[in-house]
């Protein structure tokens, strides 16, 4: 049988997702800006305490982007970035071009175990100057910009999902990283919080 | 503003914080009437003569505005009308708006003349306990109960949805301020100097506390135009945030303090996409209560009439609305507020009858200036009657001291339409209580004050019992500033602490109750919204309820929508007087959150309709809801249920021809189902065998690459906690499959095992239950549909065993097979990453239509189960052992697992325990409803001994011609071939069952090898 199907996927918000200003109409713009960003390639990567020198070294010699140490800090501007969630533990996350997961399993030692998460997560971009208050919303961390800094990365709950937040830039950009059965549920949760600021979904 | 004048007869000319320009007209009872921007819906009445507001309770008598603030308790109206309404609203914070509506409650047909106002005659009959001690017990009490409970009540509730937003909101801050009187201003002003995140929370328009009321100064100058300044200032500093119109209503663990903020309420709609309430939690690492103080009321005959009001209130109005709360006042207090009372009111132009003062001496200095304005002053006297009936007309006082030695005193009529009374003033200890503080009692001003703190917080100004305006800025200011240095910022010296010029005050009288005259049995009202009276109390402490908490639940003292704001501590006096005891001694009863009446709304937010709880999709949730559908919550899931046919209507027939044609498809050729819902989980690692070969009762080391294993789990008590298949993709991976009930609390059983139990495992977990859609594919023909998706695969039984497990690509997508089975039937699972499947599923459909291929839900599914008496979370239920489900041979005797020693303790392995059994109908029709319990003999009288209960039931199964169902009996595998019933009594239903074996269809399970 030839082969017709395209090796496309279908984002969880498909039909969901309509691009638009919804809310209220704010005289100095919408105050919420919210998009998604796929495909990425997000792949877990994990060790034990001995072997996470050598899991960092193989991944920056690779990436050319250090993981940090430090709980919940994220490095790299994207090509990738690489997000600490646990001891042991980070996500890498790029825009999707490769079998990542494959890539890794090739360059980083046996003993890492390499878990690819491309599917089971999707990532939704949230900027705008009501950006920090639309999260107080929902998540009970504290936003502010003194203790929420550039490069800060919180496994929490958001709107009773389980979310990854990651902090891009102090304008605010955040990326939100949602178990993809979640999705539709805080995508919708996060837009009408939004609506009283007024939202632009792109 | 000619007419507004003519219609606000009671407003005087100028002054006050009223917008004179903004009128704004409302209706009262569907009468019109105008007040001004800046009025509360009470100064707004009374600015239009309008004193007659409710009805009490109990007795219903009729009764008007008596506070100023929070604590109202006669003021409650019903607000708004459809979806807005809003009962038990008190008048005197409702911020008034154009086209407001509000009506009087708790009377028919009218406020004037309203019929239940026959239990005032019968009230002596009406006495604390009245409903426990007449209808308790007695025969019948349901038949009264519905007309008790008609007659009683205050507002009603609205039956139609609310059209208007509410929602919560997150706030964190170094230092958490509630109040913004003179303390809570100061305190704020100069913890926000030091650059420390301040949050200041007050419940009013704007900020000021009792500063708007009074008529004082600081530093020579309106005390207001010191808090605008402050405010001002505040307003500037990023590092606060200033929310108005909001309430501290709880302080709760953690120093979180819940705040419900009324951002629309004051308008008469709210703007589209506007929130009209929202509640806050903010949590704080120093809270400063600057929550100020309520004014206790007097206690004697008729002092609920309207027209009675307390004296603090009386200025209120007169100073903040320019409101004459009446033409020709007396004012009643046993504190020096009472002439500050007086010359308020004097300024205001109300005739000033007399100051009533129980003190005989000890007066400070502002006595001399009410005598010089001419006013009469009585002192060592008391009010004791008040004379009218829909309004006041006059009062009686009489000398307190005859009084109290008990011989009949002369009295003096003063005719009069107010009469302001002031009994002294209660910190507001209600925050402070919420964290289990505990109020200690101070009888310089006859109240209680905060004691020890259990959480960061401190009391300042009024709110610990420090009155005078010098005394609670002094208290803020540095209060604020040592705050902030104990969180490490700095403040600098304050310098600048203004200067106030109040006059020294005398001490007040502690006066709990005026007593009744002698003869007279009028009614002394202790607390005027739950219309208890001192003799209620004394009633009640003469039948032994001498505790407070008993008090309070037996006279209803303290209860209703203002909690006893007004009431607790004159409750208590009279109780502390009826036992002889200080008050000091009897204590003070818990306040409990929230502090005024919050509605459901605001703690439900936007967690409403379908966002009550998140809804989970699978990968093909679309296309399902594309396809007739009929879809079914299933935990958080959303999974189908059945799928009807193009354009066929959903009904109970439609359903149950839809359950049959997927079951009979599933047996006759093949069905799919969604299994993307089941749990999966990642292991990876050298001792992933042995992790298994721990959590599982069964063994895992010798499971084959490339092979799938059925395995239970127990918790650590042997109770079993899950089942499913795990299978070995590689030498080192495992792919666990788990329920989609217990998805999550397995995944947390292996990582607390790992982290805390058993470091030592060099073993890695991750969920990827979202990673991978699953569908199930079976039935005979799925061996042919398979080889059509998988051309490259050898499907034979020989090459694709039953358990076995295979990575191939269906088309271009990644894929992983497993030939596992949950009906019986042939069957394999597919998974492939969530992004494609939907389109997987589809290509599945499309290349199986010719074999006949349909799709099947939930029922369908559960009834082929059913069939082979295969288990769910229905069965393994949180009670029942792995014997008991029949698995009892599995559990390895040559290793430990998790839950082995406390399988073996008494009773998990009594062998008469219910064990997993069929049961079909003897009548062979009959559906036997899940929950079920069954019994030996329905007819046995009761208490009837229980065999077990019902698990699953399928209410048809077209492959065994009658409904089946699983249940656990007592003695299950020697009762086969038995009958019992199957009894629901709340149905009044009980069905003759046979015990049979759990499965019922292909018991040689020949169809699972096609």
């Amino acid at each position: 049988m030839a082969d017709t199907v395209i090796l496309a996927r279908r984002s969880a918000l498909a039909g969901v997702l309509q691009p638009g200003d919804h809310g209220a109409n704010r005289f100095d713009g919408p105050g919420i800006h919210l998009t998604e960003r796929t495909p990425f390639s997000v792949v877990q990567v994990e060790a034990r305490a001995e072997a996470i020198p050598s899991l960092i070294g193989a991944l920056e010699s690779d990436t050319s982007t250090a993981p940090s140490l430090t709980p919940n800090q994220s490095a790299g501007i994207g090509q990738p970035r690489i997000l600490g969630t646990g001891t042991g533990k980070w996500l890498v996350v790029e825009p999707e071009t490769r079998d990542l997961a494959g890539h890794l399993r090739s360059v980083l030692p046996d003993s890492v175990a390499v878990t690819d998460l491309s599917h089971a997560r999707t990532i939704l971009r949230l900027s705008g100057r009501d950006a920090r208050t639309l999260l107080a919303k929902g998540c009970s961390i504290d936003m502010h910009p003194s203790e929420f800094l550039i490069d800060t990365s919180r496994m929490t709950g958001l709107f009773h999902a389980a979310a990854l937040i990651d902090c891009r830039s102090a304008e605010p950009v955040f990326d939100i990283y949602v178990h993809r059965s979640y999705a539709v549920h805080l995508f919708e949760s996060l837009l009408d919080g939004a609506l009283e600021h007024g939202c632009r979904v792109s | 503003m000619i007419r507004g004048k003519e219609q606000q007869p009671f407003r005087i000319s100028e002054g006050g914080e009223i917008e004179r320009t903004r009128p704004l007209s409302f209706s009262f009872d569907g009468k019109s009437y105008t007040g001004y921007e800046g009025d509360t819906l009470a100064s707004a009445l009374l600015a239009n003569g309008i004193k007659l507001v409710g009805r009490s309770f109990k007795y219903h008598r009729p009764r008007g505005i008596y506070s100023a603030g929070p604590e109202e308790p006669n003021a409650l109206v019903n607000l708004r009308s459809g979806g807005r309404q809003e009962p038990n609203t008190r008048a005197t914070q409702i911020e008034l708006f154009a086209g407001l509506e509000a009506e009087s409650q708790n009377r028919w047909p009218s406020l004037a003349l309203d019929v239940m106002g026959v239990n005032d005659l019968a009230s002596r009959f009406l006495f604390a306990g009245f409903y426990y001690k007449t209808f308790m017990g007695m025969p019948g009490w349901h038949f009264y109960e519905h007309f008790i409970r008609k007659a009683a009540g205050m507002g009603t509730a609205e039956h139609v949805s609310d059209p208007d937003l509410y929602d919560k909101m997150h706030g964190h801050a170094d230092i958490v301020v509630v109040g913004a009187g003179p303390a809570g201003l100061a305190a704020a002003l100069t913890a926000g100097r030091s650059g420390a995140r301040v949050f200041l929370i007050d419940e009013n328009d704007k900020p000021g506390g009792r500063l708007r009321s009074e008529r004082e100064t600081i530093d020579g100058k309106p005390a207001m135009d010191w808090a605008a300044s402050t405010l001002a200032e505040l307003e500037e500093m990023e590092n606060a945030t200033i929310l108005r119109r909001a309430t501290a209503f709880g302080y709760y663990d953690g120093d979180t303090i819940a705040v419900l903020e009324r951002i629309s309420d004051h308008l008469p709609v709210p703007a589209p996409f506007q929130v009209r309430q929202r509640r806050w939690l903010i949590h704080a690492k120093k809270v400063l209560l600057a929550t100020g103080s309520t004014e206790r009321p007097l206690v004697f005959d008729g002092n609920d009439r309207p027209g009675v009001m307390l004296a603090g209130a009386a200025r209120t109005y007169a100073n903040r609305f320019a409101v004459r709360p009446g033409k020709h006042a007396v004012v009643f207090a046993n504190n020096d507020d009472g002439y500050r009372t007086a010359l308020d009111l004097a300024e205001a132009g109300i005739e000033v009858r007399g100051v009533i003062d129980p003190r005989t001496g000890g007066q400070g200095p502002l006595k001399e200036d009410v005598i010089a304005q001419g006013i009469d002053v009585v002192r060592g006297a008391v009010v004791v009657r008040t004379h009218g009936y829909l309004g006041l007309a006059g009062v009686d006082i009489a000398d307190l001291g005859t009084l109290q030695s008990g011989t009949t005193p002369e009295t003096r009529f003063i005719p009069c339409d107010l009469l302001a009374t002031g009994g002294g003033w209660s910190p507001n200890v209600h925050l402070y209580s919420h964290q289990s503080g505990k109020p200690v009692y101070d009888s310089a001003i006859a109240a209680f004050v905060p004691g020890e703190s259990r959480m960061n917080d401190r009391s300042i100004g009024a709110a610990r019992g420090r009155f005078s305006l010098g005394d609670c800025l002094a208290d803020g200011y540095t209060a604020g500033q040592e705050t902030a240095e104990a969180l490490g910022f700095t403040t600098g010296a304050v310098t600048d602490i203004p200067s106030t010029d109040e006059q020294a005050t005398g001490p007040l009288k502690i006066l709990w109750q005026v007593p009744a005259l002698p003869g007279r049995k009028g009614r002394r009202f202790v607390d005027l919204q739950d219309d208890v009276t001192a003799d209620d109390i004394k009633l009640a402490q003469s039948e032994g309820y001498v505790s407070v908490e008993h008090l309070k639940r037996y006279t209803t003292l303290g209860m209703g929508t203002d909690q006893g704001k007004t009431s607790n501590i004159n409750g208590h006096g009279v109780l502390a007087e009826a036992r002889g005891l200080d008050v000091s001694e009897v204590g003070t009863t818990t306040f409990r959150p929230p502090y005024t009446p919050v509605a459901i709304g605001a703690f439900a937010g936007r967690e409403i309709g379908r966002h009550q709880n998140p809804v989970r999709r699978t990968p093909m949730h679309d296309w399902h809801l594309a396809h007739g559908a009929q879809m079914v919550e299933a935990g958080l899931w959303m999974r189908p249920q059945y799928y009807l046919g193009k354009d066929e209507p959903n009904s109970r027939e439609a359903m149950f021809k839809a359950i049959e044609r997927e079951t009979l498809a599933v047996r006759n050729s093949a069905g799919i189902s969604d299994v993307s819902t089941l749990g999966k989980i990642d292991i990876q690692g050298p001792d992933a065998a042995e992790l298994l070969n721990r959590v599982y009762i069964n063994g895992w080391k010798t499971l084959a690459v490339g092979k799938a294993r059925y395995g239970v789990m127990l918790r650590e008590d042997g109770v079993a906690l899950d089942d499913g298949t795990t299978s070995r993709i590689g030498e080192n991976h495992y792919y666990m499959t788990t329920t989609t009930a217990e998805a999550g609390p397995v995944m947390e059983h292996l990582e607390l095992h790992l982290q805390v139990h058993w470091p030592d495992l060099d073993v890695k977990v991750a969920s990827v239950s979202d990673e991978w859609a699953a569908m199930a594919i079976a039935g005979p023909n799925s061996r042919a549909i398979l080889q059509d998706l998988f051309p490259q695969v050898d499907l034979s039984n020989e090459g694709f065993p039953f358990m076995g497990v295979r990575e191939a690509k269906l088309g271009a997508f990644p894929a992983r097979i497993f030939r596992i089975s949950f009906s019986g039937e042939l069957a394999y699972e597919i998974a492939v990453p969530a992004g494609y499947g939907e389109a997987a599923w589809e290509r599945c459909l499309a290349v199986g239509e010719a074999h006949g291929l349909v799709p099947y839900g939930l029922e369908a599914l559960n009834i082929l189960r059913i069939e082979k008496g295969h288990v769910t979370v229905a069965e393994i239920d949180g009670r029942v052992s792995a014997a008991d489900l029949g698995f009892g041979k599995m559990m390895s005797s040559k290793k430990r697992f998790i839950g082995d020693a406390l399988v073996t303790r008494d009773g998990m392995d009594d062998p008469s325990r219910p064990t997993l059994v069929g049961l079909t109908p003897v009548d062979g029709k009959t559906r036997i409803r899940a929950g079920s319990i069954l019994v030996e003999d329905p007819k046995t009288p009761p208490p009837v001994p229980k065999l077990g209960h019902v698990s699953s039931t399928a209410p048809v199964s077209p492959n065994v011609g009658h409904p089946i169902s699983l249940g656990l009996l007592k003695d299950g595998p020697n009762r086969i071939g038995d009958t019992v019933w199957a009894v629901f009594p709340l149905k009044g239903e009980a069905v003759h069952v046979k015990v049979t074996s759990p499965n019922v269809y292909d018991v040689e399970g020949a169809r699972l090898h096609g």
